[in-house]
């Protein structure tokens, strides 16, 4: 075996969750490292529900980056209390997305393995899992309202480019500050970056608010004004 | 932060909210045109993020699927062949700096150069037969045949002999200084007393202090030296040399 020097850099698997959780915080560049290696050390539990044959691997591999995103927010709202694992977790959270697939698609069956597996990662002990397949119906109608939004928001994104989109992205949603917003997008400075994405921001809006005016169907995403 | 009015926007529209909070902000929007444009903003937003997002996820999933698991656990600890290279490591540094400490001399250079082998001024003669004559004789044959351990004890033999007892002390200091035993060679050339030899045993006296890695000690005996003695020269070329280290 070569000697090799990567001993000297920190693996992922030398993170301690409170560090994961900073830099998720921190946003930026930082956030951007951790879910990279949390999505690597978490792996196994796209694995293991594959394994367990009761969901295809594509519809497990997107719950798995839905959790991912919603493990981001929950930190970023302070739900992860360092009660347990960071990983326990994420598993709860994965566990209710790999249900909400399970309720998408009447064809699927709950697998008793994959109940218990997950459960089991989550740090609960096994259960009913009938016990969360409640509201079917009311469930149903909010998709099919959130799959018209999309359809709606996608339609008032076209008329902005995509590197707009990307700087809209990461000032808005990855946190990254005016200044690396600014190296990363080749903009002059801070101060410009910052007055850039707010402009991108009005047009974004102005888009939307001409859809509503101009597309029924997307009224949806601007609710009538005040009496 | 900046956009912690978006942080509650993005845990709406991820489902991370419970049914009653859920509920309330849904009515806020419904009755809050900032709010449901602002919600409709990020939404837009976040589909352009969590699309590009996953397509880069699914990249790294697909091939991670066949690789080996990355097993999360705490800091990894070293193997074995990690613990043999940072032992040789450790030995290493601990060998570099007992080799720096105890055997690498800075001046060594300087005291080889003007080092000289011991040279008999007086004359014998196969006249002498005295003890004291004899004695020095062997001594310093024991010294022209390289046994130094054998002319050292010798000459330890003559050190009250008012005829040879200086010149004893000052080739036990030349000796002591080839064999790289500074404390011993100062000790003998000190006691030089002999105003023809104690120049020598002088000039000597500092080459041992380099030896002994003093220049402080060696440099103060140069400077002493006086201007009439034949090593003032070779005194102000090391004093030269010292300078410039």
């Amino acid at each position: 075996m070569a000697l090799s020097f990567d001993f000297f850099r920190k693996p992922c698997t030398a993170f301690t969750d409170e560090e994961f959780v900073a830099m998720i915080r921190a946003g930026g560049k930082s956030a951007e490292q951790a879910f990279q290696c949390l999505y690597q050390l978490y792996f196994d539990m796209v694995r293991m529900s594959v394994h367990y044959h009761s969901l295809e691997k594509e519809e497990i591999m997107e719950a798995y980056g839905d959790a991912l995103l919603a493990l981001r927010v929950n930190i970023l709202k302070d739900k992860w209390q360092q009660k347990g694992r960071l990983r326990a977790f994420f598993a709860m959270i994965f566990r209710n997305k790999c249900i909400d697939v399970i309720r998408g698609n009447p064809t699927n069956k709950i697998d008793a393995g994959l109940e218990t597996y997950l459960r089991k990662e989550a740090g609960e002990s096994p259960a009913n899992p009938e016990e969360t397949m409640t509201h079917r119906e009311d469930e149903r109608d909010e998709e099919q309202r959130s799959d018209r939004r999309k359809k709606c928001l996608e339609e008032a994104t076209q008329k902005i480019a995509q590197r707009d989109m990307d700087i809209l992205s990461d000032y808005f949603v990855n946190n990254m500050s005016a200044k690396d917003l600014a190296e990363k997008h080749g903009l002059k400075n801070a101060g410009s970056a910052r007055t850039t994405a707010y402009k991108l921001k009005n047009k974004l809006d102005e888009s939307i608010r001409e859809l509503c005016e101009t597309n029924p169907e997307c009224r949806i995403l601007c609710p009538a004004k005040q009496k | 932060m900046e956009n912690q009015h978006y942080i509650s926007i993005e845990a709406y529209l991820r489902k991370q909210l419970p049914p009653e909070r859920k509920k309330a902000f849904e009515l806020k929007i419904a009755t809050d045109p900032a709010l449901a444009a602002d919600v409709a903003f990020y939404e837009a937003v976040l589909l352009h993020h969590d699309q590009k997002l996953k397509a880069a996820w699914k990249k790294t999933g697909e091939a991670m699927f066949d690789a080996p698991a990355i097993v999360a656990r705490p800091a990894p600890r070293l193997n074995r062949m990690q613990w043999a290279a940072a032992a040789a490591l450790a030995l290493l540094l601990t060998a570099t700096g007992i080799w720096y400490t105890t055997f690498y001399n800075p001046y060594r250079a300087i005291v080889a150069e003007y080092q000289e082998p011991y040279r008999y001024s007086g004359t014998l003669s196969g006249g002498d037969s005295g003890t004291e004559d004899v004695q020095w004789r062997q001594t310093l044959e024991a010294y022209r045949s390289k046994d130094l351990n054998g002319a050292i004890k010798s000459a330890e033999k003559l050190r009250l002999s008012a005829r040879y007892g200086d010149d004893a002390r000052l080739l036990s200091g030349v000796i002591w200084l080839e064999k790289g035993r500074a404390q011993e060679a100062v000790q003998a050339l000190e006691g030089v007393q002999t105003p023809a030899l104690r120049r020598k045993a002088q000039f000597y006296t500092a080459l041992a202090y380099l030896e002994a890695k003093e220049p402080d000690k060696a440099r103060d005996i140069l400077k002493a030296i006086d201007t009439g003695s034949p090593y003032r020269g070779k005194a102000d070329e090391v004093l030269e040399k010292l300078s410039k280290k």
